[in-house]
């Protein structure tokens, strides 16, 4: 066999001569110079079909959390409710009562002492009982310390209601959010963390809140709203949502 | 709170096969929850722990660590007695009662450890 020499694979014998690639800059010269432009949506029917489709990709998203919620409504009694942004199917937060603390910043399981502190006192100036204090106590607790644990941080503020007696904790942050799968776990099973812990923050925020309300996204963090009451609040029925409940003759209390 | 702190409140008999421990836990005047008390997590793998809780007023997630820390290095024969209202919710909330072997008082858990 004659010795032939292949000049185009002469990198496989020698990798150190391997060609570089070539710089963008030779690909495209000759061509006429892009400058990075915004992209238009044309006016008229393209706008408006460009709307209409991410109508239909957020609709699309909130029909798919659908059973899920539903999901979540039964195996909390009602209690954790899962909330999506204005317009959505999902529920909205609850409406923020309007006396309010200072906004308490979370940086570190430090932090969490002005949060407990401010919670005490709004808990007695609602006049719950020492076990619902306690039991509020012990959510604020576990929801800062996951705000911490699993959003490097995020800040707290308490409101209250003295007449009516309830008290909302909003604990915001901007982490990467909780996934559906993440929340399918941690409610329906025993000691399920992210982050080597016990693993029970949700369960006992469940058993010891009136109502927990989640919002969470992945591109603007998490929401939770934590709130107690005086006065029993009313437990829905998951299964038998109010109106069909009402279609059957029962008297439900406004 | 401090694991590794001196323990004075301790009842130890070296004849006998545990080891009483009176802890206080609460939230202090700047909401920090503290345990004072726990038995040093070591050369306690040989005996039983009974833990006098009534002087715990305030428990959280972080005191429940610490309780079960123990209660690893005991290799489970940890027993938690004298438990108030709200501390015995959150363990059994949490699904820990049988794990911490909670009972009603220290007669009950000393008896159930002298007798096998």
């Amino acid at each position: 066999m004659g010795q032939t020499t292949n000049l185009g694979n002469v990198w496989e014998i020698c990798p150190q001569s391997r060609p570089e690639r070539e710089p963008a800059a030779l690909r495209t010269a000759g061509l006429p110079a892009r400058t990075p432009r915004r992209i238009r949506i044309g006016s008229g029917p393209a706008r408006r079909w460009h709307r209409l489709t991410r109508l239909r990709a957020s609709k699309r998203v909130s029909l798919r959390a659908r059973p899920l919620y539903r999901n979540l409504l039964q195996a909390t009694s009602g209690r954790l409710r899962l909330c999506g942004s204005t317009g959505g199917t999902l529920p909205t937060l609850p409406a923020p009562l309007r006396a309010a603390s200072p906004r308490l910043p979370l940086n570190s399981s430090a932090m969490l002492a002005p949060l407990r502190a401010a919670t005490y006192d709004a808990a007695q100036e609602c006049g719950f009982s020492a076990q619902q204090t306690y039991d509020l106590l012990l959510a604020v607790g576990e929801a800062a310390t996951n705000a911490v644990v699993h959003a490097h941080g995020g800040e707290a503020r308490v409101r209250a209601d003295t007449e009516l007696g309830i008290v909302q904790i909003w604990i915001t942050d901007t982490g990467p959010g909780i996934s559906e799968v993440c929340l399918r776990h941690v409610t329906h099973d025993d000691g399920f963390s992210t982050a080597g812990t016990l693993g029970q923050g949700f369960r006992i925020m469940l058993q010891t809140c009136g109502r927990l309300f989640i919002a969470t996204n992945w591109d603007t963090g998490t929401s939770v709203v934590l709130v107690q009451s005086t006065r029993a609040l009313h437990e829905p029925n998951a299964r038998f949502p109010l109106q069909r409940r009402r279609r059957r003759g029962e008297r439900i209390p406004s | 709170m401090n694991l590794s702190m001196p323990v004075a409140t301790a009842v130890a008999d070296t004849r006998s096969p545990f080891t009483l421990y009176h802890v206080r836990g609460y939230r202090d005047a700047n909401g920090v929850t503290v345990l004072d008390g726990l038995p040093p997590l070591a050369a306690h793998s040989d005996r039983a722990i009974i833990l006098d809780m009534s002087q715990v007023t305030f428990l959280d997630a972080s005191g429940v660590v610490a309780l079960t820390a123990i209660g690893r290095e005991v290799r489970g024969r940890l027993y938690v007695v004298n438990l108030c209202s709200f501390v015995d919710r959150l363990l059994r909330i949490m699904h820990l009662a049988p794990y911490l072997h909670i009972r009603d008082t220290i007669s009950t858990a000393v008896a159930e450890i002298v007798n096998g």
